[in-house]
Order: structure tokens, then C-alpha cells, then sequence
């Protein structure tokens, strides 16, 4: 199983935490299992680089934090999605899926058979 | 941009919180995970193990959020320093002995560079200073006046020239010293007095028209109480009235480095204040002046040397100049940079400044090789601590900082301690600096160069000693220093690792410095061994100028005959005489000889002689032994035919195998003087010169001699007493006639070797703090290898080692290190001495003498630094050594 997953390409920790908290306010922790239950456990991310990931977006100023009870009534710190935050999910959402097509159809294209 | 400053700040001054808040976010994180775990059926330490092993280093992930949050330098900085802090607080020995060393070397480096920055690196305190050239040499009213005229080169040109002067202002009747400028001397220089007016061209114009004076603040403070009424008041200046027409502002000490005119005067005022009341404005034989020029706008210094070239020897053409020694096609002029001044003082220490620096930098190298060592000694006690941050995943690179951060904090320490170290000293060093004739200003305080090259050479020591133990300390091998030291101990036996290394590099430098010293030393030796030929034990000197005060000629002679005769009085005085030129005081006064009927001496220096003008008992008083035909006497008068005493070296070189006795020769100018004694050889001016020839006249025989002459009294024992009675005497003469130069013979005599006894003290007080670190630094090795070999001696005793073997296996080791240091020690030595050698006197730079003395000392001093710890290891208890394990 190890060997379906793939190392997470530079700079997408950013964008998957963004999605992650886009739809509402979250811990780290349970960013890191929203992030390996979207994407079916093929990202494979080491659970501590989160953090700084987290650290800088706060610094950047897409997502803030706040402490508040978690489920189980445990003080935890909670980050969520600011307005500039949104407006920089879309903008690298549309960056990356262009990337992605751009990149699918130069595969389709290379792969097809010559004669 | 708002929230990331906010951001930062909160970080950076709720730097507890935060670092609380991302440990509690941390921790949250891996319970989850753990209970997760947990959940599904591991055992609780399975799960813990499962729950770090999917988050990765926890430390690291730590580091990179605070990295993140964008603070982390200045914050990790100040955890670095307080945890510095701390450790220093559980060992001040280390830190006191760290701090204290780098006190001395950084201290020393500052002191020397101060002296440095004041005599040869700062500009003068004048409008863009990199804009003044100065013309090298000495030049000729007239020749001034041509240049000025007529060079294309120059916004403009001034001439200077110091002089004492006897300054009288309401009371008071003292020694001064008064700068003649041109008239355009403060415009040039863009100078702007605090109060009154500076000079102009018109202040300039027709000889002894214009009496008036600029004084220094300093004098206008000290002397004129700052009167703020002071424009228009009269000061005497030599006894002629000037009015002051401005004050000069207080950062402003004229053109010449190391020297401070008290008065500035108009150039055309010279006939009153400098040269005997003989005017100099025709004169263009007599070369007095300083000239300094600010270049036209747009002007390389290439463009204007080439410019002034062509003027000069158009000038040098027309043939109404007298060129000193040269004929006008030879004739050459040269300009300098001319943003530092003038000064006497740099061109006599510059060589030396710039050696002592070397020699201050290389004891601040062997300071730094023993903090060094005391810096891995201690590493490796901390070696745990080391390698257990490093195996919780702290990273070598932070942990390197940490470390550097400590030890430039420690080059701080020592740095501000230094400076204070070296504002003290730089009193103590400004003593050595000759200034007496004109007295000695020199601003060597603390500017931003200063205090610039003070932080400078404090970070950089801290890197430089912090740097290679803190990479060794971090090394990653990190298994080995987790295990038990002891075992690791055996292996620093024989090897030669980084300490040892240190260590004979630092005997190695110290060798340098030693031999050094050694050879400045004896330099110094050798020259005070010189035999001048003049007896300087139990003279008193001292130098007055009764010209200053208005007397005539008449009146001077009749003056000095009353003094002497009061002298001879005094008991205890055998005899008295006076001199124009004070011998070995450094001033020279050279004229030409001819002798008709020889041979012509190509015109220049070879027909020059050294001048001096005597009265009295010259020879027994100064010490001289007439070896043919007669001393002066009571027949020598105005109106006898004039004769003259030379030297041997005088009546050798313009008599060859001749007889010069009763010869006339053309001396100074005038024709008939004979010949009518000959003196043993003696030194002139200064005692390392080479033997000059040297003519005497007689004061009884001039008809203008000069007012100023020093006084020389023999004395039956220590002539220093008679110093009031001397100054009674002359009050009673005179009360407005001020003495200076008051001292003996034997200590002008040792002035006049500054240099050298400069040179010789500091580097013999370099070499030996070298030594001494070198030993501290031996020492330091030699105890912790002991330290850290117990076990091993322990074993070796209780296998039957004697205690002498013991001792002699430690201090080999120690010796071993001095020896390889040596070794490394003497080829340098030799190479770099051979460039000092013109300082050196009577020694050669590789003499086989000091370089074995400088090895047995530091044998020796290696050999007590290796002792201490060898005695300590026998008697080293082999069971207590086998136990403590």
C-alpha cells in the first residue's frame, strides 16, 4: 500500500489545507485526517509538517486561529478561512486545475500510439 | 502586511505564550493520534511509538513553526543568550578567565589602533579634507608667492609654519605655539570661527602691517576665561601687541597632527615672531614654509601633479630662485595627499605603529586559540547535552549558532572591557610621544572608527575562537558521545587532535612575539650602549629665548653672562655653557664649509656641516674633549678674528691628510674663519645618527646671535635639585622669562631613542603576555588530558608505573607540544623578522642568540605550565582511579 502513495509535490500542503478549513473552522488534527480522507490516503504527509504550513498561512494572513473547546470538550486551537484566504483558494484552485489539464493533455497526447 | 507586523510582535513579546500555546496545539495533535491509535487496538506504548513516528520530529516541527512565525532569529538569539547567561553563572571561573583574556587582546588591539587612527587614519577636521594636497619639502617665501601666482592646479594655496612663542595674555607669561598662515589659510581650509572673524588676503599684505590674531578656543577658554567681549583686546605675542580679531572653533587644531597652535598670525607678522627678526620675504634661499593646496574642482591628483610640475620648473627656469642642491633641470616637486596634514609624528611612527598593530593582532590570536581550547574542553563536557539535542532532531546548523552566539557574546564581554582597557592605556602609551619643544596635542579619543573597529574585531574574535569548537562539538556522531566518556578518554593519548593543535600554534605565535622582543630589546640595548661622545651623566638642561621678550642683542648677551655667572656660584656646579642647538634634542642646524685652497666639494649636502654656537665652559659642560689646538676663550671677541672648533669627522672629510689647524675657511657664509681646535667626535642631533661633522662658533663672536639657547650646568651629583635654584635664578633676572625643556642631559639623551624605547616596551610587554597565554593555554590541556587519562594512569600504577615515569609521560607530552610549537616557531621567525630589520639596531633580524633564548623561556614556561598537571597525575590513587568509573 505504501508504494500507491505519492509524495506531496511542493507547494499543494498550502493549497489542501486552505480547501481543508474552507469549510469551517478546524484543529490541526482533524485537518490532517480531513486531508488523507479526501484525497484516500494517496498523499502521503508527514503529520508534523503541518504545522509550519499552518504557521505561515496564519502569518500570511489567509486563515486565523482561535482557541475554543474541541469535541471532546479539550481546549484546542481552531483555524479558519479568512476573506483573503478564500480569494487565494480560488485563485490557486484555478491555477492548479489549469496546470492539471495542461499537464493531462500533454500525457494523452504523447501516449498515443505511432505508427 | 498589519496583521504579519502584529503577528511578529506578539510573537516576539509574548514570546512565552506563544511558545506555550504551540506546545499545547503540538500535544493535542499526538493525543488524538495516540487514542486514534489506541483505538484500534495497539497497546499504548505501540501507539505512542506509531503516534511520533507518523509526526516526525517533534522538535524540529517546533523549530519550523517558529521559523515560520518569522521572529525566530532575534527570538532564538535571545534564548541563545540566556542560556549563554546561564551556563556562565554555573561556571564564572570559565567566563571570568574567557572575558578577561579577551579583555587584554582586544584591549591592546584597540589601544593600538587608536594611536593608529589618531597619528595616521584621521583627516583633518576641515572642509572635504580628500580635496588637499600637500607639496612635498620645505619652501621659500618667494617660491610660495610664484606657485600661488601661478599655478593652474589649485582653488587655492597656503603656507604655515609653527613656532614657540611667548604668549602673554593678562597675567600670565608662558610658552605657546603660534601658527603663520596666509592670509587665505581659513578660507581654503573652509575653517569658520565661533566668534570674530578669520583671516583674509588682506589681513595679508604689507611685512609687520598687520598684528593681529585668531586664537584657539582652547587658549581663549583656558587663558582668556572665554571672555565673550575678547574681538579687539590685546594679547602679547613675544612681547608684541596683537589684536585678537576671532576664535577658532574648538574642534579646529590647525594643519599638524600631533601639534595645537595656540595662536594663528598673519604670515607677513614672521620678522616679529620667527627667525630673529630677519625678514624671510626676499629671501628665496631659506626654505620655512608648509604648503598645502585645495585642487581645482574636476582636478586628479595625477592631472594636478603633472600641472604643478610644469609651473615649478618654468619657475626653476628663469633662474631668479635659489634651488637647494639641485640644478632647475633636476629640480622636481611632489604632492601628497594633503587631507591628514602635516605631521612630524607619523612619518617617525608610522613603521612602528603599524608593527606594534602586527604584534597586538598576533597576541589577540594566541587569546583567541586559548579561549578556543577552553571552549572544547568545555564542549566536551557538555558533549551529552550536545549529542542528546542533537538525536532529538535539533539541527546541527541551530546548534552551531547557539554556540557562536555564546562565544560572540563573549567577544562582546571582552570587547567592552577591552575598550575601557584601552582608553586607560592609550594615557599611558600618549607618555612614550615625544613633545616637547612644541608640546604634543594629539585627539587620540574615540570616534565611530573607533568604536567600528572596537565591535568589529569583538564579533569577529567571538566567531574565530567559537567556530572550530563549536563544529567539533556538534559533530554527528552523535552514538559515540552518548555512551559513557570514560571510554573515549584513552583515545585522546598520543593522537594530535584540534586542542593540541592550538595549542602549538599558540607557541608557535608566542615564539614570533619572543623573538621579537628579544631583538627589539637588544636593539634598544645596543643603542643606548652608543657611545655619543658627549658625557650626558649629571647635566641639567634647560632652554630659554629671551628674544621672545624684546631683549636686543646686547641686552641678550649681557643677560646670559649674569645667569652663568650666578650659576657657577651655586654649589655643586662645575661648570656651565650654553649652545644654540640643544645636542641630541633632534633639532639640526646644517651650513655650508668651504675651504679655499682644497679641492671643490660638489655643491649639496657633502659641503654641509652641523652648526652650533657655544659660550662658556661648552666641553667641559657637555662633555668633549678638545684634542688639538684650544677651546674658545676671553680673546675670541667681536672684533677678533672669528675662528672655529670642528670635529674629527669634519677635519677628515674637508681636510683629508691636511692639517686644519689655523686654516681659513668660508663657514656659514663667512669668509676668514679659522681653524682653531679640534674635537673628539660626538653625536648631534639625535644617538642612532651616524657620526656628523660638526663646526663650532662662538656666541662672543656674533654680533645678532640668537636669543634662544639651551643651558647646560655640571653638577658634582644629581643635577635634578638644582632645578629651583636655577628657576630662582632666572626669575631674578628676568620674572616674564619662561624655562622649558628643563631635564637632564641623560634623559634628553634617552628621548631621543622614543622610537626604539617605545618598540623595545611594548613588545617585550606583548611577548610576555604571550607567553603567559601560551602557558594558560598549555596548562589548560595538559590538566584536562590528565583529567580525562585518571583511569588510564590509575591502571598504570597499579601495574607498577613509577611515579617519575608518570611525571615524565605528562610533561613529555607537554614538552612535545612546546617543541613541535618551536619548531613551527623558527622558520617563521626568521622569515617575518627579516622584515622589521630596519628597525633593528647592532642585531641582525635572525640572531641565533634571542631565538635560543626565546626557546628555553618557552621551554621552561612549558615545561612549569606541564608540571602541575604532572605532579597531580602521581599521585593520582590507582584504586580511587579505578573505582570512580
Amino acid at each position: 500500500m505504501a508504494h500507491d502513495r505519492i509524495d506531496l509535490p511542493q507547494g499543494t500542503l498550502d493549497i489542501l489545507i486552505l480547501k481543508a478549513v474552507a469549510l469551517g473552522p478546524q484543529h490541526g488534527w482533524a485537518i490532517s485526517l480531513r486531508i488523507q480522507q479526501i484525497s484516500g490516503d494517496a498523499l502521503q504527509i508527514q503529520q508534523g509538517s503541518l504545522y509550519p504550513a499552518l504557521h505561515r498561512l496564519e502569518r500570511r494572513g489567509w486563515i486565523k486561529a482561535r482557541w475554543g473547546p474541541s469535541e471532546n470538550n479539550r481546549h484546542a486551537k481552531f483555524y479558519e478561512l479568512t476573506r483573503s484566504g478564500r480569494k487565494q483558494l480560488d485563485v490557486e484552485s484555478a491555477a492548479w486545475r489549469k496546470l492539471a489539464a495542461a499537464v493531462a493533455l500533454v500525457l494523452d497526447t504523447v501516449t498515443e500510439p505511432r505508427q | 502586511m498589519l496583521s504579519d507586523v502584529l503577528f511578529r510582535i506578539r510573537a516576539l513579546f509574548r514570546r512565552k505564550t506563544v511558545e506555550h500555546e504551540l506546545d499545547q496545539e503540538l500535544r493535542f495533535h499526538l493525543e488524538h493520534q495516540h487514542r486514534r491509535y489506541v483505538s484500534r487496538g495497539l497497546s499504548g506504548e505501540e501507539a505512542q511509538r506509531e503516534a511520533r513516528l507518523a509526526f516526525g520530529g517533534l522538535e524540529q516541527v517546533k523549530e519550523e513553526c517558529r521559523q515560520m512565525r518569522g521572529v525566530s532569529f532575534i527570538e532564538t538569539s535571545v534564548q541563545d543568550i540566556r542560556h549563554a547567561v546561564r551556563s556562565w553563572r554555573q561556571r564564572p571561573l570559565f567566563a571570568s578567565v574567557a572575558v578577561l583574556t579577551l579583555a587584554l587582546g582586544i584591549g591592546a588591539n584597540t589601544a593600538i589602533f587608536s594611536l593608529m587612527n589618531a597619528v595616521l587614519l584621521r583627516t583633518l577636521p576641515v572642509e572635504k579634507p580628500q580635496e588637499l594636497e600637500r607639496i612635498e619639502g620645505h619652501f621659500s617665501y618667494p617660491m610660495f608667492r610664484d606657485l600661488r601666482q601661478r599655478n593652474q592646479v589649485f582653488s587655492g594655496l597656503l603656507a604655515r609654519r609653527t613656532t614657540p612663542v611667548t604668549l602673554i595674555s593678562t597675567s600670565r607669561t608662558e610658552r605657546g605655539v603660534a601658527e603663520l598662515v596666509s592670509g587665505n589659510y581659513f578660507s581654503i581650509l573652509g575653517v569658520q570661527p565661533v566668534l570674530g572673524r578669520a583671516f583674509t588676503d588682506a589681513d595679508d599684505i604689507v611685512p609687520m602691517g598687520h598684528p593681529v590674531a585668531v586664537v584657539s578656543f582652547h587658549y581663549w577658554r583656558q587663558r582668556l576665561s572665554a571672555d565673550p567681549a575678547i574681538l579687539g583686546k590685546t594679547i602679547r605675542i613675544d612681547n608684541y601687541p596683537f589684536q585678537v580679531i576671532g576664535v577658532a572653533p574648538p574642534a579646529f587644531f590647525g594643519v599638524e597632527v600631533g601639534s595645537a597652535p595656540d595662536v594663528w598670525v598673519p604670515l607677513m607678522m614672521q620678522p616679529q615672531i620667527f627667525g630673529r627678526g630677519r625678514t624671510f620675504f626676499n629671501d628665496s634661499g631659506r626654505g620655512w614654509l608648509d604648503l598645502l593646496g585645495r585642487r581645482a574642482p574636476g582636478l586628479s591628483e595625477a592631472q594636478a601633479q603633472v600641472g604643478l610640475s610644469v609651473t615649478f620648473r618654468q619657475i626653476a627656469q628663469e633662474g631668479n630662485h635659489k634651488l637647494f642642491r639641485k640644478s632647475p633641470a633636476e629640480a622636481a616637486i611632489y604632492l601628497m595627499p594633503g587631507g591628514k596634514g602635516f605631521s612630524r609624528l607619523r612619518e617617525q611612527f608610522e613603521n612602528p605603529l603599524y608593527l606594534l598593530m602586527a604584534v597586538v593582532a598576533l597576541v589577540l590570536l594566541i587569546a583567541c586559540a586559548n579561549i578556543a581550547n577552553l571552549l572544547l574542553a568545555r564542549s566536551s563536557a557538555r558533549g551529552k547535552e550536545i549529542a542528546l539535542r542533537l538525536a532529538l532532531g535539533a539541527g546541527r546548523i541551530r546548534l552551531i549558532r547557539q554556540l557562536l552566539t555564546e562565544s560572540t557574546l563573549l567577544g562582546l564581554l571582552g570587547g567592552s572591557l577591552g575598550f575601557l582597557f584601552s582608553i586607560w592605556s592609550v594615557r599611558l602609551l600618549l607618555g612614550f610621544l615625544p613633545g616637547d619643544r612644541l608640546p604634543l596635542v594629539l585627539d587620540a579619543g574615540a570616534d565611530l572608527r573607533l568604536l567600528g573597529f572596537a565591535l568589529l574585531i569583538s564579533i569577529a574574535t567571538g566567531i574565530l575562537f567559537g567556530l572550530a569548537p563549536a563544529i567539533q562539538a556538534t559533530r554527528p556522531d552523535v552514538s559515540e558521545s552518548l555512551k559513557d566518556t570514560g571510554a573515549a578518554a584513552g583515545a585522546a593519548l598520543g593522537r594530535f587532535g584540534l586542542r593540541q593543535a592550538l595549542v602549538i600554534s599558540q607557541v608557535a605565535l608566542s615564539l614570533l612575539l619572543l623573538v621579537g622582543a628579544g631583538l627589539f630589546l637588544r636593539s634598544l640595548r645596543n643603542a643606548v650602549a652608543i657611545d655619543v661622545g658627549l658625557n650626558t651623566e649629571s647635566v641639567l638642561l634647560a632652554s630659554m629665548n629671551p628674544d621672545l621678550n624684546g631683549y636686543t642683542p646686547a641686552s641678550v648677551a649681557s643677560f646670559y653672562r649674569q645667569l652663568a655667572a650666578r650659576l657657577r656660584e651655586l654649589p655643586g656646579v662645575r661648570a656651565v655653557a650654553l649652545s644654540e642647538v640643544a645636542m641630541l634634542s633632534g633639532d639640526y642646524f646644517s651650513v655650508g664649509l668651504i675651504v679655499p685652497g682644497r679641492p671643490p666639494l660638489p655643491p649639496g649636502p657633502d659641503r654641509g656641516v652641523m652648526l652650533n654656537q657655544i659660550e662658556g665652559d661648552f666641553f667641559q659642560a657637555a662633555g668633549g674633549t678638545i684634542l688639538r689646538g684650544r677651546d674658545f676663550g676671553p680673546q675670541d671677541t667681536a672684533a677678533s678674528p672669528k675662528a672655529a672648533v670642528i670635529n674629527e669627522t669634519a677635519a677628515r672629510h674637508f681636510f683629508a691628510n691636511e692639517d686644519p689647524l689655523a686654516r681659513k675657511v668660508r663657514l656659514a657664509g663667512v669668509d676668514g674663519v679659522e681653524i682653531v681646535g679640534i674635537v673628539r667626535d660626538s653625536k648631534y642631533g639625535s644617538v642612532r645618527e651616524e657620526t656628523p661633522r660638526i663646526a663650532y662658533t662662538s656666541f662672543t663672536q656674533d654680533e645678532r646671535p640668537s636669543g634662544e639657547r639651551t643651558i647646560y650646568i655640571r653638577t658634582a651629583g644629581d643635577p635634578l635639585p638644582l632645578v629651583a635654584a636655577l628657576r630662582r635664578e632666572v626669575q631674578a633676572l628676568d620674572r616674564d622669562l619662561p624655562l622649558y625643556n628643563v631635564k637632564t642631559f641623560a634623559e634628553q639623551k634617552s628621548e631621543s631613542l622614543v622610537r626604539e624605547r617605545l618598540i623595545a616596551t611594548l613588545s617585550g610587554f606583548f611577548g610576555v603576555l604571550a607567553l603567559l597565554l601560551a602557558s594558560i593555554g598549555l596548562y589548560g590541556v595538559m590538566a584536562y588530558s590528565v583529567q580525562r587519562r585518571t583511569r588510564e594512569i590509575g591502571i598504570r600504577m597499579s601495574l607498577g608505573a613509577m611515579r617519575g615515569r608518570v611525571v615524565w609521560m605528562v610533561l613529555r607530552g607537554s614538552l612535545l607540544m612546546v617543541w613541535l610549537g618551536i619548531a613551527v616557531g623558527i622558520p617563521v621567525s626568521l622569515w617575518l623578522t627579516r622584515l622589521v630589520t630596519s628597525q633593528l639596531y647592532g642585531v641582525a633580524p635572525g640572531d641565533p642568540m634571542t631565538i635560543a633564548v626565546a626557546a628555553l623561556s618557552l621551554t621552561a614556561v612549558g615545561a612549569l605550565a606541564g608540571y602541575l598537571p604532572a605532579y597531580r597525575a602521581s599521585r593520582i590513587d590507582p584504586m580511587l582511579a579505578l573505582r570512580c568509573e
